[in-house]
């Protein structure tokens, strides 16, 4: 597709100018950096939430986030085993792409990354909005950064975030039948003062 | 090369996850939880166990370039490390505000009870074992 390509050359293109811009980039496009940031802001709201009732929220959400992440996993690991897209450092011409990371070896599209910050995000946001839209901005912020340090084109994290829409709602349809499970786990987390 | 890795993925987790707990703790006023009684000392233990380990990971690829933890493998080790920061978290802080609530009555269970007890004085108090506290 040409305007991804397009998109792609626009975004990867702001790279290579400013060095200091460029490390920050590639901090968080790195594979550990957000995702633990967001892992460890989920364990702030299970412990920190204040208010009861929305504590009671918060820890249904994270369940559903951590259901949503391992779905966004199963279902790219699937995704690429029936396509593969070449990645953009690759596929375009050489010279052409500012790489300023190792380079992957697994489909370009979805991106995983994309899909497990966007899983998180949903989840979030369908129980508490205002957290939720901040894990939103920290997906966006971490899909442009993997198209600015050349891994991805945009397709693959718009891809990405479908795919963790995707994985949200099979959290939340998991999480219905589970129901009596899952309440039980809460209530033995509550009994041991964890939850 | 891969176990010296894990490692040191579990350590900054779990350092990290420290400081969280801490923080949490403090936002809840979970007292039982707490390692200093100061909250700025809380503050403090926070700023130096969750930005270092941050920043850790923000440069992680600088020191390996190809990544070598995996999702699934990074999912296990947070779970683990993880685990392990609030189990050690709520023993020290058991040891620590020992003699720190000498209310001996029900604190209640769930989160709120270690508003005003231990995790082990907690869980003695509400099961109902002899208690010495």
């Amino acid at each position: 597709m040409k305007i991804d390509t397009d998109i792609f050359y626009f975004i990867n293109g702001l790279s290579g100018k400013i060095p200091v811009i460029d490390e920050l980039f590639k901090g968080i496009a790195n594979d550990y950096f957000l995702m633990i940031t967001c892992c460890l802001v989920m364990v702030f709201l299970w412990f920190g939430t204040t208010d009861l009732q929305k504590r009671a929220k918060i820890h249904i959400a994270v369940v559903n986030a951590v259901i949503a992440v391992g779905m966004a996993n199963a279902s790219v690991a699937l995704s690429d085993f029936l396509y593969f897209r070449i990645r953009p450092f690759n596929a375009l011409p050489a010279g052409s792409v500012n790489l300023l990371y190792y380079q992957p070896t697994d489909s370009s599209f979805p991106s995983n990354f994309a899909a497990v910050l966007f899983a998180i995000a949903f989840a979030l946001l369908f129980i508490n909005r205002k957290f939720g839209l901040i894990f939103f901005f920290i997906a966006l912020l971490g899909g442009f950064a993997r198209i600015y340090v050349g891994i991805h084109y945009p397709l693959d994290i718009v891809g990405g975030a479908a795919y963790g829409l995707f994985a949200c709602y099979l959290a939340y349809g998991i999480t219905y039948i589970l129901k009596p499970v899952i309440a039980y786990l809460l209530r033995v987390l509550h009994n041991i003062l964890l939850a | 090369m891969y176990l010296d890795l894990f490692l040191k993925y579990c350590l900054a987790v779990f350092v990290a996850a420290s400081g969280v707990v801490q923080l949490a703790a403090e936002h809840n006023k979970l007292n039982g939880v707490l390692f200093f009684r100061n909250k700025i000392w809380t503050y403090l233990f926070a700023c130096v166990t969750v930005i270092p380990s941050l920043y850790y990971f923000f440069s992680w690829n600088e020191r390996n370039a190809t990544g070598v933890v995996e999702g699934a493998q990074q999912a296990g080790l947070f779970v683990v490390s993880l685990a392990a920061a609030i189990l050690v978290t709520l023993l020290l802080s058991s040891l620590l505000n020992y003699r720190r609530f000498p209310d001996k009555k029900d604190p209640g269970t769930g989160i709120e009870a270690l508003k005003s007890a231990t995790l082990i004085q907690a869980l003695r108090r509400h099961y109902g074992a002899p208690s010495e506290d």
